[in-house]
């Protein structure tokens, strides 16, 4: 009896490594189809919720013609978008034109970002680098070992699951249709100032690294200011026209990279947005749309014609 | 170490393993010597030292009654053993509580005087043992029992890991001879066991850990929100300490089905009792027949002679030490006051109740047994509000802003929805497998049919390692 338990036992443990690393593999498929990793694109969009919310991707493929890939994550510090481009970059075939790359008045700050926000790149600690990056977050050691051994414990996050799920159904949008309720906002916005920390030196060096990695592969860069909500803009003032005189200058220095400020254009239009930071599915057709029209000129068209 | 922790994962197949390969001479020390690491993982060694007070005490003590033969000396002892189990407790639990109240009353009075107050330490499982124990000195007393002999049992009767943290609160008559009791092995009690403690760690890990999502931003910052929001955090919570708490009770179950020992299940469907004494019938079982047996029935003896108003004065009382036992706080005494307040006037009600129901011509229909169920749900979850709010000021707030106008629910669901979702299908998971367990057809498959077990366990498995909350590492009753 004793040995007909252990032998179910270990027979369950058997069947259980198989199911876990297969339904493992299957979200990891699901996910890299969501994130448009399994294509050679020509346009890369890296960023957080505001690059989620802010890009149709089919749109923008469609309006320039070229493979695009939206390859964001919510709450993403400077740090992790580093890790994101890296990644990417690590496949030699895969060679994008340009990278949009969505910044925020927040850019350079110690911003509140998600505390967790590092779970969310468990799937990819294949990659050493995401490997050494998680190490240094997880908050224990068995935090990270239960999810190098354990596929399944990578995805232990309701939205990963979601998206791999979207990404095997080949469902790419994400938007809202909501609108703010601009007289609540405006009661609700004086707790945002509490939110800004001081200017931090890394994530300046942090993002200068990306943008000379970028350059080195010799891919255009767009830093895509998706608009912000006016009074979201009206608190964070300061923080804005720092990050805008430096992206400025950096434009000004480098012909392969492009400042798009859309949140000037836009800010005041109230019916684009969800919330402070986002915009819904209106916001979202627009900032496409002008995207199309201001980086066309950056694409040559020649993947899909094959010159 | 909690029984949703890794670590926890790895010793009890170990302990199971040695348990299996020593002679049945020494298998109490191997559960008693592995229940001391079990707590032992707590990093905390005083409480292990408290731990082993608790044991030399009340077995001693516990051989001193029976050998006494005169009624006044055993009492005595009885009173020893009591009083030197709660200092402990009050001493571990209570004493900051206890200094801080006082200052206030000297305080109060300008006395000038103001003690300092202590730091509070730790006292996880302290309150479930010595319970035990004088349960223990009591049954004794009662000659319900006879003192074990062998300090091994007894010791490991207090001690034991599956019960030591969370209860639940065992009667040396109960569990004393299935610990000595001759191990056989018993490969339908493993099956049941693992399964039990699988489906014990789903309720925690995915239910109850996910409700918190929804019910923790509510009462971390009550002032935030009002109406809509508070109601439906309440009854959040409702469901959320009962799966947290029904899930620790199922993995105590199933650990200790291992080991061929049966603990008393704590809970029966509370959400469905009819009235409020029948929900103390079904929740937390092991501890409402704890104050029962050795609170509420010495109390109404000794208030015999004042009658009805000597029954309200005890259920008052009992109700009380049940709300101080879950914590130092005026929270949980108004709490258990409140459930006072509540079988105070079932009891006082009940010989009206038969003619009322005559006069108004209700019957005991469905419809009556469903509106019983609805009212007292509803009762169990206002009293619930003083339980889970970090103090009396927010309790209040709670109370007065549960019918307002609502605000804070965009706070509340906020990229909270694909959690709801999950809450959904995993409450319909529930309520699938429940009324599976009572189908005499479903129950034939399961037993009859390998392949649908197996399945079973594998979802079951996927699940958990998919779909668990790491939002709380903890038992909501392990800081009780």
């Amino acid at each position: 009896m004793i040995f007909r338990l252990f032998a179910k036992v270990l027979l369950l443990a058997v069947i259980m490594f198989l199911v876990e690393s297969g339904l493992g593999d299957l979200l990891k498929i699901g996910l890299d189809r969501y994130d448009g990793l399994d294509r050679k694109p020509d346009i890369l969009c890296i960023g957080n919720s505001q690059t989620i919310s802010g890009i149709d991707e089919n749109r923008l493929a469609l309006g320039l013609g070229v493979p695009v890939t939206k390859f964001a994550r919510n709450g993403v510090n400077i740090f992790e978008r580093n890790i994101m481009v890296v990644d990417f970059f690590k496949q030699p075939t895969r060679r994008p034109q340009v990278v949009i790359y969505d910044v925020n008045p927040e850019l350079f700050l110690n911003q509140r970002m998600r505390e967790n926000s590092y779970t969310r790149f468990f799937p990819y600690m294949d990659t050493p680098e995401v490997a050494d990056y998680l190490k240094t977050k997880c908050s224990d050691k068995t935090e990270f070992i239960t999810r190098k051994y354990i596929k399944l414990l990578r995805y232990n996050n309701p939205w990963l699951v979601r998206c791999s799920i979207k990404g095997h159904l080949r469902i790419h949008d994400s938007f809202t249709y909501s609108k703010i309720n601009y007289v609540q906002a405006e009661a609700k916005a004086k707790p945002l100032r509490s939110n800004a920390v001081d200017f931090d030196i890394r994530n300046y060096n942090c993002f200068i690294e990306t943008i000379r990695f970028l350059r080195s592969k010799e891919v255009k860069v767009v830093l895509l200011y998706i608009p912000t909500l006016d009074l979201y803009n009206r608190h964070h003032e300061e923080e804005g026209q720092f990050v805008e005189s430096t992206l400025l200058s950096l434009a000004a220095k480098d012909n392969g990279i492009l400042f798009l400020n859309y949140s000037k254009r836009y800010q005041s239009v109230h019916e684009y947005f969800s919330d402070f930071e986002h915009v819904n599915r209106d916001g979202q057709i627009r900032v496409t749309d002008d995207l199309i029209n201001d980086i066309s000129p950056f694409i040559v068209n020649n993947r899909n014609t094959g010159l | 170490m909690v029984f949703n922790s890794l670590s926890y994962f790895f010793f009890l197949p170990i302990v199971f393993l040695i348990y299996l390969v020593v002679s049945d001479r020494y298998r109490w020390l191997v559960l008693l010597l592995s229940s001391y690491v079990f707590y032992g993982f707590l990093l905390k060694p005083i409480l292990l030292i408290a731990l082993s007070a608790v044991i030399m005490l009340t077995f001693l003590i516990g051989r001193l009654i029976d050998q006494s033969a005169d009624r006044s000396v055993r009492r005595m002892f009885l009173w020893i053993g009591v009083i030197v189990n709660l200092a402990l407790l009050i001493y571990f639990k209570y004493l900051p509580f206890l200094t801080q109240n006082l200052n206030l009353i000297l305080k109060s009075f300008s006395m000038g005087i103001a003690i300092d107050v202590p730091s509070s330490l730790v006292s996880i499982g302290l309150s479930f043992y010595i319970f035990q124990a004088i349960s223990y000195l009591a049954d004794i007393y009662f000659r319900m029992i006879k003192p074990e002999q062998h300090f091994g049992y007894f010791a490991l009767y207090l001690a034991f890991f599956s019960k030591l943290l969370q209860g639940p609160i065992e009667r040396g008559g109960d569990l004393l001879p299935q610990l000595k009791a001759k191990y056989e092995f018993n490969y339908d009690n493993m099956r049941s066991g693992m399964l039990l403690f699988a489906w014990g760690l789903f309720k925690k890990v995915v239910v109850a850990d996910r409700i918190g999502l929804f019910v923790d931003p509510v009462y971390n910052d009550v002032h935030s929100f009002a109406g809509l929001p508070l109601l439906l955090a309440t009854y959040a919570y409702a469901f959320q300490i009962f799966m947290d708490f029904s899930g620790y009770t199922d993995m105590a179950l199933g650990s200790a089905c291992l080991f061929n020992v049966k603990l008393t299940n704590n809970f029966n469907s509370p959400y469905l009792a009819t009235s409020i004494t029948d929900f103390w019938r079904r929740w937390h079982i092991s501890l409402s027949r704890w104050i029962l047996d050795y609170v509420f029935d010495p109390l109404q003896m000794q208030f015999r002679k004042w009658g009805k108003l000597g029954t309200t004065s005890a259920l008052m009382v009992t109700f009380m030490t049940c709300g101080i036992w879950h914590g130092a706080s005026w929270n949980y005494v108004i709490w258990g006051c409140i459930h006072g307040v509540y079988l105070v006037s079932a009891f006082t009600y009940k010989p009206y109740q038969k003619k009322w129901h005559k006069a108004l011509h209700m019957n005991k229909s469905m419809w009556y047994k469903a509106w019983q169920i609805y009212i007292t749900f509803n009762l169990v979850c206002f009293a619930f509000v003083f339980f889970r709010s970090t103090n009396l000021s927010d309790a209040i707030y709670c109370i007065s802003h549960l019918l307002f106008a609502t605000s804070g629910m965009d706070i509340l669901l906020n990229e909270q929805l694909i959690n709801l979702v999950i809450l959904i299908v995993a409450f319909a998971a529930m309520v699938f497998v429940t009324m599976a367990s009572h189908s005499m057809n479903i129950m034939k498959v399961w037993n009859g049919f390998a392949l649908c077990r197996w399945t079973a366990y594998v979802i079951l498995l996927t699940v958990l390692l998919l779909f668990y909350c790491d939002a709380s590492k903890t038992f909501i009753y392990l800081r009780f």
